[in-house]
C-alpha cells in the first residue's frame, strides 16, 4: 500500500499534472471539452505509464520503481520543456473567484472551492480503498503480489485500475490548481514535496489525515510568506519551503519506532552488493589508463571526463548509503552544496589553504548528514526518501537561496587550489589550454582514493554490518549490530563523500551558484547511480559516465547531436536497464563475464540445489 | 474422465534449472494425495509450478482442464484452484477479517463456515495478519483456501508451525474436503505417518524424481520400501 | 548447575491482549530447556521480550546481570543469541558473511581501519568456521543465503546464532520444515552444544525432538505456565494433553 501510494502521489502531483494542464492550456476550446480531453489524456498517460513502465517493473526491486517514477517525472518535465518552453503561463480562472469574508479574513472563493473539492475527493477515495473489495485487493497486492494472485486477483489488472484513478485525479488537480499557481514546469513538479509531506503525516494510509495535513500545510505556508513580508527579522525567503521538513520530522518523531515490528512487510530488495575481489589490482590497471586518457584529450572532452569523475564521487556516496545500508536519500546535493559554499567561505573569506579547506567543508557536510540521518533511526524505505527530499528542499530554500550565504545570482567564488606552490586549478592564463591537466589529475586522485575506500568498506566488518541492516534490521539487532549507529555512520560517510564532490565541483566551476545543488539534481543522481549499479563501486563509476555534462551526454551531443534529449533519453534508458538488468549496467557486465567462465561449474551444482528453487522466493 | 490435476513428464524449477524431472502425477476429483519425500526432493517446486508461480520447463500439466504455465496464477485461482503455500503469502498489514473477505467469504454464513473449522481465528478477526503467531498465520492461510470453496487444493506442509493437537484435528479436515465436498487435494507433508493416515494415495519424490507411489494403506504397511525411498537405494 | 538465564514475572501486553502473564523460567548452564504450548500461547513473545524486541514488565537476568536497560543489540553482545520463527536471514549476503556479522564485535570507530585495511579478524573467522562445522554447512559458506533450500536456511539461522559464541541460545522452531532424519540430527547437535556449557531454550512443535532431547520442559498456555518438569512428567500431565498434545503422542 505504501508503495502504491507514493507512486500514485508522485504522479498525482507531479508529472501527470503536466500533460493534463498542458492540454487544457494549449487550445482555446471551451472548458468542458478541455476538461474532458484532459481527463482522457491523463488516463492515457497513466495507462501508458503502467503498461510500458510500471507493469514490466512489477517484479523489479521497489527502488527501481521509485527511480523509474523519478525518471518518468524528469522525462515528462523535459518533454514539456521541449514542447512548451520554460516560461510560466497565467491561466484564466476556472472556479468562481470573487473574494469572500471568513472570520475577518478575505479569501478568494476559488480557494474555498478547491478545498471543498479536495475534501470530497479524499472522502470518496478513502471509502473506495477502505470499503470496496477492489481497494482491499489493491492494498493486498501491494503487500504480496503472489498472495493476491493466489486469491484470483490479477496484480496487473489491479495496477492498471489504480493508474487510471491516479491519473484522472492528477490531471483534474493540475487543471484546477493552474489558475492559482502560475503554470511552470518546475513549480509544478515541486508541489510533490509538500504533498508528500502531507501524505507522510497521514502515514501514507489515511486519506482524511493526509488531506487535513495538506490543507494545514498549505495555509501555514502562505501565512509564513505573509509573516516574512511583515517581520524583517525573519528570513525573507524559504520559510515556506522549509516548513514541510519541519512537519515531517515532527510527525516522524511522534510515530516511528527504532526497530520494525514483527508485522513489518518484507524489506525492499536491492540489487546485490557484489564483493569486489581485487580492488587494488583493478586500481593499478585503471588509474594509469585514465591518466593517459586525460592527458590525451583536450577541451570539452576533458571537461566531460572531469564532470564524470565528480559525478562518480556523488554516485559513490549513494553506494554507501543506498547500496550498502538501503537508506534512500534525495538530499545528496544538499550535502554537496553545503560543502561547496563552506569551501568558498573558508578559502575565499578566511583564507584557509587548499587541502584543509575542502576537508573541513566535507566534514561540515558530514555533520549535516548526521542531522538528516536522525529521522532515519525511525523511518524507513520510501518514507525516508520523502524525509530526505524534504530536507533537501529545506536546505535549498533556507541556505542556498539565501543571498547572504551564497552570493545570490552572482554566486560564490571558489579560489584555485594550490599545494606547495603547485597550481592544481582548472583555469589557465592562455584560454586554449582549459581545462588544465593538473586539476583533472587531482580529481582522478581523489576519486581513486575514495573508490578504494568504498570498495574496502564492502569487504570489511563495518560493510557487513551495513549490509546486514539493509537486509533485515531485526535480525541485525539480534546479531549485535547497533542499527541506529550504522545508519548514522552511513549518513555521515555518504554526506562526506557528497561533500567532497561538492568541493570538486566548486573548484571546477570557480563560482558556485545554488542551482547546481537543487533537489532535482539529487533526483537525477539517484537515477544515474541506479542505472550504473547502486550497490557497487564499479556501478558508481558507470553512473559517473552517465551524469549530465559527463562523457555519455557529451558523446550524445557531439556524435549524434542529441544533447537536448539527454534527460529524455536517460529516462528511457533507466526503464530499459531496470527491466533488462535490475542490478545495473556494471553488475550486468560482470555477470556476463562470469557466466562465460562458470557455465560448466553450474551444471554440476544443480543436483545439490534440489528444493532450493522451491523456497518461494 | 480426466483427472482434476494431471501432470505428465513435468520438468520444473527456477531460473531454467529443473529441480523436478519427468514427473507423472494425477489427482482425481474427491481424492486426497500425499506428496512425500526428504528435504530437497522438489515437493514445493512441484506445487509452485502447478499454480503457475514457477515455470513449467518441459512436459505438460493441467489443472481443472486448463494448461498450467508461469503467470497463470490468478486465472487458475479463478477457475477454482487454491494453494496454501510454504511461505503462506499473507498480507501483513491486512486484518484477518479482511483476508477472509478478499478470499470470498463476504457473507456471514460463508465466514461462519470457515470459523467453524478454525475457531482460533474468531477472536483475531480485527488483528493484522503480521502480528499473528506463526501457527495462527498458518491457520489463516488454510482459512483463505477454505473460504474460496476450491475445486482443487494444493497444501504445502499443513503441519508447519502447528501444535500437535491441531495437526491431529486439521489433517482430517483436508480428508473431509476431498471425500465429502469432492475437492481434489494434493498435500505435501513432512509427518509421514500422519499424512498416510488420512490420504488415499501417496507419491514419494527424491532428488526431483518419483521413486514410489501407491495407495496410502499399502504404503503404511511397506515401511521398509518407504524408508528405502527416503534414503535412496544405495543409502546415499 | 548455575542459572544463566533467569526470567521472573515476565508480562507482555499488546494493547488489550495479554500475551504473557507473569512467566517464570530458568535456563541453567549446560541444560536444554523445552518451551512448548498451543499456537499463540506466547512462546515467540517470550523470546522477543527476553531479547528486548518488545516492551515488557518483570525481570530478565543473564548470569545475574539484569538486562532491562539494554537495547536488543546490547543484549546480543552480552551473550544472548536467538533465531526467528521466520528465519530472517541476511538474504543477499553469503552464508559466511551472515555468520561473520554476529561474530565481529567491534564498534563504529573501527570504520577508520575498515576503510583502509578490510578483512576478517582471526577470532571471528574461527568462531564462524566452528559454527559452520557444527551445522554441517562448510560447503555452503560462499553461497548466498537466498540460494539455499528451506531446510538449509534453517541451519544457517542456527549457525548465525552460534557464531556470536553466545552463553544462552534461544531457538524458535528450528525443527519446522525438516524431515525426520534432519530433525534427529538437529537434536544431537543441540545436545552437543548444551554439553559445552551453553544454556539452550528450545521452542518447537515436534514432540519427538522436544521430549526426546530436553532436560526440562515448560508448557505455556494463553501466556501462563501450566506445567513444568521432566519430559516424562509433562507428557502425561492431563492439562498438557488436553491443551496441547492431543492423543497423537500419548
Ligand atoms: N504486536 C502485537 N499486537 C497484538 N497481538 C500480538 C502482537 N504480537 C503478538 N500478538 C499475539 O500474542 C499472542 C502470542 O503470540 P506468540 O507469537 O508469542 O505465540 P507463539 O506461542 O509463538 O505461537 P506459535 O506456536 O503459533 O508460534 C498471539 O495471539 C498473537 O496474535
Ligand atoms: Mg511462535
Amino acid at each position: 500500500m505504501v508503495a502504491t501510494y507514493v507512486f500514485v502521489e508522485l504522479r498525482q502531483h507531479g508529472d501527470l499534472v503536466l500533460p493534463g494542464a498542458r492540454l487544457n492550456l494549449g487550445s482555446s476550446v471551451g472548458f468542458v471539452p478541455a476538461l474532458a480531453l484532459t481527463v482522457v489524456a491523463a488516463t492515457v498517460v497513466g495507462l501508458l505509464a503502467q503498461v510500458l513502465v510500471f507493469g514490466p517493473l512489477r517484479a523489479a526491486p521497489p527502488l527501481a520503481r521509485v527511480v523509474a517514477a523519478v525518471e518518468l517525472m524528469i522525462a515528462l518535465q523535459a518533454a514539456v520543456v521541449l514542447g512548451f518552453g520554460t516560461g510560466p503561463r497565467a491561466v484564466a480562472p476556472i472556479l468562481p473567484n470573487q473574494p469572500v469574508h471568513v472570520l475577518g479574513a478575505t479569501l478568494a472563493r476559488d480557494r474555498l472551492w478547491l478545498g471543498a473539492l479536495v475534501v470530497v475527493a479524499a472522502v470518496v477515495l478513502g471509502a473506495v480503498y477502505r470499503r470496496t473489495t477492489f481497494g482491499l485487493a489493491t492494498r493486498a497486492a501491494s503487500e504480496s503480489e503472489t498472495g493476491a494472485a493466489l486469491l484470483g486477483w490479477s496484480p496487473a489488472g489491479l495496477a492498471a485500475g489504480n493508474w487510471v484513478i491516479a491519473a484522472v485525479l492528477a490531471g483534474l488537480a493540475g487543471v484546477l490548481v493552474s489558475p492559482v499557481t502560475a503554470l511552470d514546469p518546475s513549480t509544478y513538479t515541486l508541489l510533490v514535496v509538500p504533498a508528500l509531506a502531507a501524505a507522510l503525516v497521514g502515514r501514507l494510509t489515511s486519506f482524511p489525515v493526509t488531506v487535513a495535513a495538506g490543507l494545514a500545510l498549505g495555509m501555514t505556508q502562505s501565512e509564513l510568506t505573509h509573516l516574512a513580508a511583515t517581520f524583517k527579522w525573519l528570513p525573507r525567503l524559504g520559510l515556506g519551503d522549509a516548513l514541510p521538513f519541519v512537519v515531517v520530522v515532527v510527525a516522524i518523531a511522534v510515530t516511528g519506532s527504532r526497530l520494525p515490528s514483527r508485522s513489518a512487510a518484507a524489506q525492499a530488495r536491492l540489487p546485490a552488493a557484489a564483493r569486489p575481489r581485487h580492488p587494488t589490482r583493478a586500481a593499478l590497471v585503471l588509474v594509469p589508463a585514465a591518466a593517459i586518457v586525460l592527458a590525451l584529450v583536450h577541451g570539452g572532452w576533458r571537461v566531460a571526463l572531469v564532470t564524470s569523475m565528480t559525478g562518480a564521487v556523488v554516485c559513490l556516496s549513494l553506494v554507501v548509503l543506498t547500496g550498502y545500508v538501503g537508506q534512500l536519500s534525495l538530499a545528496q546535493m544538499a550535502f554537496a552544496g553545503v560543502a561547496g559554499f563552506t569551501l568558498s567561505r573558508l578559502a575565499q573569506g578566511a583564507g584557509v589553504p587548499f587541502p584543509l579547506a575542502p576537508l573541513v567543508a566535507a566534514v561540515g557536510a558530514a555533520a549535516l548528514g548526521l542531522l538528516v540521518g536522525i529521522p532515519a533511526l525511525r523511518v524507513r524505505g520510501v518514507n525516508l526518501a520523502v524525509v530526505t527530499l524534504a530536507a533537501g528542499v529545506a536546505v535549498e530554500a533556507l541556505v542556498f537561496r539565501n543571498p547572504s550565504y551564497t552570493g545570490g545570482l552572482k554566486g560564490s567564488v571558489v579560489p584555485e587550489p594550490r599545494l606547495f606552490g603547485l597550481d592544481l586549478g582548472i583555469r589557465v592564463r592562455h584560454p586554449g589550454q582549459y581545462p588544465r591537466l593538473g586539476f583533472a589529475l587531482l580529481v582522478l586522485g581523489v576519486l581513486v582514493l575514495l573508490a578504494l575506500a568504498v570498495a574496502n568498506l564492502r569487504r570489511s566488518a563495518s560493510g557487513r554490518r551495513m549490509l546486514a541492516v539493509r537486509a533485515n534490521e531485526r535480525a541485525a539487532a539480534a546479531a549485535g549490530v547497533d542499527t541506529g549507529g550504522v545508519k548514522l555512520l552511513a549518513f555521515a560517510l555518504s554526506a562526506f563523500l557528497a561533500g567532497v564532490a561538492g568541493t570538486l565541483a566548486g573548484y571546477q566551476q570557480g563560482r558556485l551558484s545554488f542551482d547546481s545543488f537543487g533537489v532535482f539534481v539529487s533526483l537525477g543522481f539517484l537515477a544515474y547511480a541506479y542505472l550504473g549499479g547502486i550497490a557497487t563501486v564499479g556501478g558508481a563509476l558507470v553512473g559517473g559516465v552517465l551524469v549530465g555534462g559527463g562523457v555519455a551526454s557529451t558523446a550524445l551531443d557531439r556524435w549524434l547531436g542529441l544533447g537536448r534529449f539527454h534527460l529524455l533519453l536517460s529516462g528511457v534508458g533507466l526503464v530499459a536497464v531496470a527491466l533488462l538488468v535490475p542490478e545495473g549496467i556494471a553488475g550486468a557486465a560482470t555477470r556476463a563475464v562470469k557466466a562465460n567462465s562458470r557455465g560448466r561449474a553450474r551444471t554440476a551444482s544443480v543436483a545439490t540445489t534440489a528444493d532450493a528453487a522451491g523456497t518461494g522466493r | 474422465m480426466t483427472a482434476v490435476i494431471e501432470v505428465q513428464g513435468l520438468h520444473a524449477g527456477r531460473g531454467g534449472v529443473p529441480v523436478v524431472r519427468d514427473l507423472d502425477l494425477r489427482v482425481e476429483q474427491g481424492e486426497l494425495v500425499a506428496l512425500l519425500g526428504p528435504n530437497g526432493a522438489g515437493k514445493t517446486t512441484t506445487l509452485l509450478a502447478l499454480s503457475g508461480i514457477l515455470a513449467v520447463l518441459a512436459g505438460r500439466a493441467a489443472v481443472l482442464g486448463a494448461a498450467v504455465r508461469a503467470g497463470a496464477t490468478a486465472r487458475l485461482a479463478r477457475l477454482g484452484l487454491a494453494h496454501v503455500p510454504e511461505e503462506r503469502c499473507l498480507f501483513p498489514g491486512l486484518t484477518v477479517g479482511e483476508h477472509l473477505r478478499l478470499a470470498g467469504a463476504r457473507s456471514r454464513p460463508d465466514r461462519e463456515r470457515v470459523l467453524d473449522q478454525l475457531p482460533v481465528l474468531e477472536p483475531l478477526l480485527e488483528r493484522k495478519a503480521g502480528l499473528l503467531s506463526g501457527g495462527e498465520q498458518q491457520q489463516l492461510a488454510l482459512g483463505l483456501a477454505l473460504a474460496r470453496r476450491p475445486r482443487a487444493l494444493l497444501v504445502d506442509e499443513l503441519s508447519h508451525g502447528l501444535a500437535p493437537k491441531l495437526v491431529e484435528r486439521l489433517l482430517p479436515v483436508l480428508g473431509g474436503l476431498a471425500h465429502e465436498d469432492g475437492v481434489a487435494v494434493l498435500m505435501v507433508e513432512q509427518h509421514v505417518q500422519a499424512a498416510l493416515g488420512v490420504a488415499d494415495r501417496a507419491a514419494v519424490l527424491r532428488g526431483g524424481r518419483l521413486v514410489l507411489e501407491g495407495p496410502a494403506s499399502e504404503l503404511l504397511e511397506r515401511r521398509r520400501d518407504l524408508e528405502a525411498a527416503y534414503l535412496g537405494a544405495g543409502g546415499s | 548447575m548455575s542459572v544463566l538465564l533467569e526470567v521472573r514475572g515476565l508480562t507482555v501486553r499488546f494493547g488489550g491482549v495479554v500475551a504473557l502473564d507473569g512467566v517464570d523460567l530458568d535456563v541453567e548452564a549446560g541444560s536444554l530447556v523445552g518451551l512448548i504450548g498451543p499456537n499463540g500461547a506466547g512462546k515467540t513473545t517470550l523470546i522477543d521480550a527476553v531479547c528486548g524486541f518488545v516492551p515488557c514488565s518483570g525481570t530478565v537476568a543473564l548470569a545475574g546481570a539484569p538486562l532491562h536497560a539494554l537495547a536488543p543489540h546490547e543484549r546480543a553482545r552480552a551473550g544472548l543469541a536467538r533465531t526467528f520463527q521466520s528465519l530472517e536471514l541476511f538474504d543477499d549476503l553469503t552464508v559466511r558473511e551472515n555468520l561473520l556479522v554476529p561474530a565481529e564485535r567491534d564498534r563504529w570507530w573501527s570504520i577508520g581501519r575498515d576503510l583502509v585495511r578490510p578483512g576478517e579478524h582471526d577470532e571471528a573467522g574461527a568462531a564462524v568456521d566452528q559454527a559452520l562445522v557444527t551445522t554441517g554447512l562448510v560447503e555452503r559458506g560462499e553461497r548466498l543465503a537466498i540460494e539455499l533450500s528451506s531446510h538449509e536456511r534453517g541451519l544457517v539461522a542456527l549457525a548465525r546464532a552460534l557464531a556470536g559464541r553466545p552463553r544462552v541460545l534461544l531457538l524458535d522452531e528450528p525443527g519446522a520444515g525438516l524431515d525426520d532424519a534432519a530433525r534427529a540430527s538437529l537434536g544431537e547437535r543441540l545436545r552437543v552444544l548444551a554439553g559445552t556449557g551453553m544454556g539452550v531454550l528450545l521452542v518447537d512443535h515436534d514432540m519427538t525432538l522436544v521430549l526426546g532431547t530436553c532436560d526440562r520442559v515448560t508448557v505455556l498456555d494463553v501466556g501462563r505456565v501450566i506445567a513444568q518438569g521432566q519430559p516424562e512428567e509433562v507428557r502425561s500431565d492431563p492439562a498438557v494433553v488436553e491443551a496441547y498434545l492431543g492423543s497423537a503422542t500419548t
